[in-house]
């Protein structure tokens, strides 16, 4: 569903990713873990195709990212880290626009749906924006890709400066989206989660993708020490 | 978050603070002076200033020289046909003595207005109303109503002088350079940093407004001498320097008045393109929409009497006066004087002539004077509101400076109307007497010289605007330097 | 969870029927969000204000002046047709007035009529230049800039389109939400168009009700006749707004920072709104200089004196009176079944009209030459090639002026040629005292201002027209280039 293959992007001198192999199934959820400038955000900017890369390929759902962006984009949702709305519009109309944009005709009962699914309070749907709290902007922005059901879900450090309740209702959410047989590639610092969530684990260091796990036949405390290695070099 | 009000107070100022802030604002000032020069913006807009100034004063230059030349070429025709006219005389050849046939149908005297010493500098109405007239004996108003023909296209366009700069652009490179003096570093964080380290708020951002300061006025200044050298202003004269010393303190002057405003409206939080286009918005305000409505204003309430009505008077005094003529002779002939015969019957024609001519210009004189009354009471009234606008006021002063503003081009007709009247005199004694005219006469022929307005009274016009500009400034800043004190430094 | 309700993957939406959608979409948020701003909200009030103190103002002059200049042309006629008993050379003498009325659509741009004369003496002998330029009685603050309703269309209207639009793309990218919307699906094409649409369709609503003030007042005043030249306007108007929409859009697109983009605009607005036109103006007159009065009146004087190199006009009249001893068969002058002077008036007149129509021309070249400088300048700036468009359909350029001026020449030939016919026909040579009554002065008949057709004006506005079409073909071109390539990130 999500593939790479020798992905690389290099900004001058510097390479922010190289060579990476990568490979998401339906159903499944990957955690990408690394340290800030590892190269998990421009992965995902690569995916997206809101950069162009250096060598290799993206590809989603079989669509080359760089020739078809577009079709690329329509199979994809996005969470970015700190999800960015209009402050004008209620969290209900920045949903109806956003899906409206991805092609979808969704009637008000459904949108409400989608706010409520995201975890969103009903009292604050209709209200504007730029009264919500960072978790709250995160829900619609959940909310946006639940609505789009696409085959694909990126997700940028979703977790960062959530609450641990909101944090556990986010998993479930992912687990639940990953049943329905979306493929998912989360960036994440959270170990804990990762394992607790993910299928796959990768763990990134300065633009190499240096280990490969299976959550379920590794444990937290030697995915820790894991990561800890590669981080230490 | 804001970090509250910070007036200043570090831990290393309380020792020695004075020796220590001496030689940090010279190079305080160099810093900025460099940071600056690295931005790469203030470069450019000075020279583009400074360019446009040259340019622009060569332009000017270029115009008054076309009508100081056609001046010239005029002055020397006049005295060549008088001078021939003259020779003639001596010789008694019947043209050349009859008052009338001279006066009234062959010479005219070129009554110029030489160019003032900072006319190119602003030209004002100088391309529009008349720099010379053709003064002959008969009445005014043949003469009064002429113009050169022009592009009636560039006219409604406007000059594009040196005044021109100084009031439009001027203001926008100022604007430019300081319209996020305050707001960038906000963003950027480096107020906040700064703030920190101990340097006070208020010191830090006029640290940054006096280089620009320096920055702007330093090449303003060199680009208006160079300007003034290029427009061909008499350094060496008092009334070349004197008034080009004012120049220099008004754009001085407004451009101070753009910095405090750029400083005023950075004085409140804001983000850098709302402070960018509130002062868009003030300069269109200021340069472009007041002064328009003000010309609005004096036009509507001191309305010109209507031309359409001097030519509907002027046919019926024209007429009026026909009939008088033709009550003694036949109007045929009256017009066809090449019919006549008989130098008696030549006087007699003149004589018919001069009193139509005076019995005309006696019956418009009230409707023209008209004209000039309500021309002075708008003048009046555009000096009064102004003061509404830096803008107007600038220009105002500038153009008032160079002498390119209706009181000079007014007093230019008073003296125009006066000597026609010595000069018209000069022709109809003689003429209603039956005498003729001698060399002696010719020699004796009544010049004009047109009388320049006391430098002092030109001086003291700009005056009261360079002032006003003053006081703005003072007000703007003082009340931004407060607002400053205050200011929320992230 | 109702997981099983919906297939989990929904299918990719169709593309042609979606991207109308998705285009629509984006033009409607961006119309409500520009029409829910205070901001814009007060810019389109203060241009109200100032379009309607612009209005009110130039309506009040154009009725003033209309009636004015049709009371006094009818004066003049009075005047004319009572002048009782006189030789008709001495009426030719005295002669009559043409005045210019005022065309309806002078009320929205003035144009250049401010400095033209606004009455012409058509005598004997002599073509005049018009003359009583209100310019003349102005303060020197009009050579600031008349406040028109052309200048708030030209100058403010877009000015305001700048401000609402230079933020359009860079604010979204600063803030992030450009990402989520390019995640959402919706091509930078799409976006680029609905937002176009959504500003622009603001920007028409916020502008109609001063634009239907408009058009109510011109039917008004002059009915119907001169409602395709203001739709014509409005097309032309509405073409340069399109044009300053794309440019802000597309430099947004394009600029670092919304700041940057604000500056670039604003500097490019000042520019060629009011520095361009001024440079231009006078390079056209630095290099093509027009000939003082002097000048002409000298080759005037000398060309009458000799005849423009044909015959002396001396010599023209003795030939002619040599062959109409001829044909009549007498010896002397004064045995012609006719009065000669008639005639040689018309030989006078012929010579006469030859030389100015010559010496005009030479002025009227000299002052086009400036003009095509001008013209050639708008390249550079579209403005000016707007404001060429609007005084040419409102009737207030040059071109009207010179229509003006040569009808009124026109009729003044045809005058003078009626008056010698009179003097030739109905009296005889050496008749000192004949005089001619009322029925003389009726059959001259009136002076009547016919204003050109449309289509001349649009005729002489294909160049500036050319020059606004190359602009928007080129902008458009870049704005696809720039949704191309839209970047998306901000660092």
């Amino acid at each position: 569903m999500l593939e790479t293959r020798k992905l690389s992007k290099s900004y001058g001198e510097v390479a922010a990713l190289r060579e990476l192999d990568l490979r998401v199934n339906p159903g499944e959820i990957y955690c990408l873990l690394g340290a800030n400038g590892a190269g998990k955000t421009t992965t995902i900017n690569l995916l997206l195709g809101f950069i162009e890369p250096t060598s290799g390929s993206a590809q989603v759902a079989g669509i080359d990212v760089a020739t078809d962006p577009n079709g690329a984009r329509s199979r994809l949702a996005y969470i970015p880290e700190t999800v960015m709305l209009y402050g004008a519009l209620s969290g209900l109309e920045n949903l109806k626009y956003f899906s409206g944009l991805s092609g979808q005709a969704l009637s008000d009962e459904e949108l409400h749906g989608c706010l409520a699914r995201a975890g969103l309070a009903a009292a604050a749907h209709d209200r504007p924006l730029k009264g919500y709290s960072k978790g709250m902007r995160q829900k619609v922005g959940v909310a946006i890709a639940i609505a789009k059901r696409a085959g694909a879900l990126l997700l940028d450090e979703p977790t960062s400066g959530l609450d641990p309740k909101a944090s556990n209702e986010f998993s479930e959410l992912i687990l639940a989206l990953a049943r329905d047989g979306a493929a998912i590639l989360m960036a994440t610092h959270d170990l804990f989660r990762a394992k607790e969530t993910g299928t796959r684990i990768g763990i990134m260091r300065e633009g190499v993708l240096r280990a490969q796990y299976d959550a379920a036949s590794i444990s937290h405390t030697a995915l820790e020490q894991a990561y800890l290695e590669h981080m230490g070099d | 978050m804001s970090a509250g009000a910070l007036d200043g107070v570090s831990p290393g100022a309380a020792a020695g603070g004075r020796e220590r802030r001496a030689p940090a604002t010279g190079a305080r000032l160099r810093q900025e002076l460099h940071l600056l020069r690295r931005e790469g913006l203030a470069p450019w807009a000075l020279v583009a200033l400074t360019l446009l100034l040259v340019a622009a004063a060569l332009n000017g230059r270029a115009l008054l020289g076309v009508q100081a030349r056609t001046a010239a070429a005029l002055e020397d025709e006049a005295a060549q046909t008088t001078r021939a006219l003259a020779e003639q005389a001596g010789r008694g050849v019947a043209t050349a003595v009859s008052p009338g046939v001279v006066g009234y149908s062959v010479l005219g005297e070129p009554a110029v207005l030489p160019a003032s010493p900072l006319g190119a500098l602003a030209i004002g109405q100088g391309d529009l109303l008349p720099a010379w007239y053709p003064v002959t004996a008969r009445g005014p108003h043949h003469f009064l109503a002429r113009s050169e023909p022009e592009n009636p296209l560039r006219l409604s366009i406007g000059n594009f002088d040196a005044a021109f700069v100084i009031v439009w652009l001027l203001p926008l490179v100022v604007i430019a350079l300081s319209f996020n003096v305050v707001s960038a570093e906000r963003e950027r964080g480096v107020l906040a940093v700064a703030v920190a380290a101990g340097a006070s708020p208020v010191g830090f951002i006029l640290g940054k407004v006096a280089a620009r300061a320096l920055v702007v006025f330093g090449s303003l200044w060199i680009a208006l001498l160079a300007a003034a050298l290029a427009a061909g202003v008499p350094l060496g004269s008092a009334a070349g320097l004197l008034p080009l010393l004012l120049w220099l303190a008004g754009a001085t002057l407004y451009g101070a008045f753009w910095f405090a405003l750029a400083l005023f409206v950075n004085a409140r939080p804001r983000a850098s393109d709302q402070n960018a286009s509130l002062l868009a918005g003030a300069w269109l305000l200021l340069v472009i929409l007041l002064p328009a409505l003000t010309n609005l204003a004096a036009t509507t309430v001191f309305a010109a009497p209507s031309r359409v009505a001097l030519t509907t008077e002027l046919r019926e005094a024209s007429e009026a006066a026909d009939r008088a003529a033709a009550a003694s002779r036949d109007k045929y002939f009256f017009d066809h004087p090449e019919m006549q015969g008989g130098d008696m019957d030549r006087t007699a024609y003149f004589q018919s002539v001069a009193q139509s001519e005076l019995s005309i210009s006696e019956a418009m004189a009230p409707l023209l004077a008209q004209f000039d009354v309500q021309a002075r009471r708008q003048q009046g009234l555009v000096e009064v509101l102004q003061f509404l606008s830096p803008g107007t006021m600038t220009w105002q002063s500038l153009t008032a400076l160079a002498g390119s503003d209706g009181a000079r081009l007014r007093e230019f007709r008073a003296q125009v109307l006066a000597f026609h009247a010595r000069w018209s005199g000069f022709f109809r004694d003689p003429l209603m007497r039956g005498a003729t005219l001698t060399p002696a006469d010719y020699a004796a022929l009544p010049q004009f010289a047109f009388q320049e307005p006391p430098l002092g009274r030109t001086l003291a016009r700009a005056l009261p605007a360079l002032a006003m500009l003053l006081a703005l400034t003072l007000l703007l800043g003082g009340i931004a330097l407060r607002r400053l004190r205050r200011f929320p430094v992230a | 969870m109702n997981a099983a309700a919906a297939p989990a993957v929904a299918p990719s939406p169709a593309a042609g029927a979606g991207a109308a959608r998705r285009v629509a979409i984006v033009a409607r948020k961006e119309l409500r969000g520009a029409l829910r701003d205070g901001r814009v909200l007060a810019g389109a009030c203060v241009l109200l204000l100032l379009g309607m103190v612009a209005l009110a103002s130039a309506g009040a002059r154009y009725a003033n002046v209309s009636r004015e200049r049709a009371v006094a042309q009818a004066l003049i006629q009075e005047q004319w047709t009572q002048q009782g008993e006189k030789n008709p050379h001495s009426a030719a003498h005295y002669g009559i007035y043409a005045f210019r009325p005022a065309l309806p659509l002078s009320f929205f741009d003035p144009g250049v009529l401010s400095y033209e004369g606004v009455s012409i003496w058509l005598e004997a002998h002599k073509r005049n230049f018009a003359a009583g330029r209100p310019a003349d009685d102005m303060t020197a603050l009009a050579r600031f800039g008349e406040l028109s309703l052309g200048f708030v269309f030209q100058a403010l209207v877009p000015l305001g389109l700048l401000l609402m639009a230079y933020a359009a793309f860079s604010s979204e990218r600063e803030s992030g939400t450009l990402r989520q919307l390019l995640a959402s699906g919706v091509t930078p094409a799409q976006l680029f168009v609905g937002k176009f649409l959504g500003l622009g369709g603001a920007a028409l609503l916020l502008l109609a009700p001063l634009l239907l003030l408009c058009l109510g007042v011109l039917v008004v005043a002059s009915g119907t006749t001169w409602l395709p030249a203001a739709l014509a306007l409005l097309v032309a108007y509405a073409g340069y707004g399109a044009l300053v929409l794309l440019l802000a859009l597309t430099v947004s697109a394009r600029a670092s920072t919304s700041q940057a983009a604000l500056l670039v605009l604003l500097a490019f607005w000042a520019v060629i709104t009011f520095v361009v036109p001024r440079i231009a103006a006078d390079l056209g007159r630095v290099l093509q200089p027009t000939p003082t009065l002097g000048d002409f009146q000298r080759g005037v004087d000398a060309d009458l004196a000799t005849g423009l190199g044909r015959e002396s006009p001396a010599a023209q009249v003795e030939k002619r009176r040599e062959q109409l001893l001829k044909l009549y068969k007498v010896e002397r002058e004064q045995d012609l079944p006719i009065n000669f002077q008639g005639i040689v008036f018309g030989i006078q007149d012929e010579v006469s009209n030859a030389v100015y129509d010559k010496h005009f021309g030479i002025l009227e070249r000299a002052v086009d030459a400036q003009v095509d400088v001008f013209e050639a300048a708008t390249v550079l700036s579209p403005r000016m090639a707007l404001a060429m468009i609007s005084q040419e359909l409102a009737g207030t350029s040059l071109q009207h002026q010179r229509h003006f001026e040569r009808g009124a020449e026109a009729f003044r030939r045809r005058l003078m040629d009626i008056l010698n016919r009179d003097i030739a026909m109905n009296s005889r040579s050496g008749q000192a005292d004949y005089r001619a009554g009322p029925d003389l002065w009726r059959n001259t008949g009136e002076y009547r201002f016919e204003p050109e057709p449309l289509r001349a004006s649009l005729a002489r506005s294909a160049a500036p027209l050319t020059v606004l079409v190359l602009w928007l073909a080129v902008l458009v071109g870049a704005s696809i280039a720039t949704t191309r390539r839209l970047r998306v990130l901000a660092t």
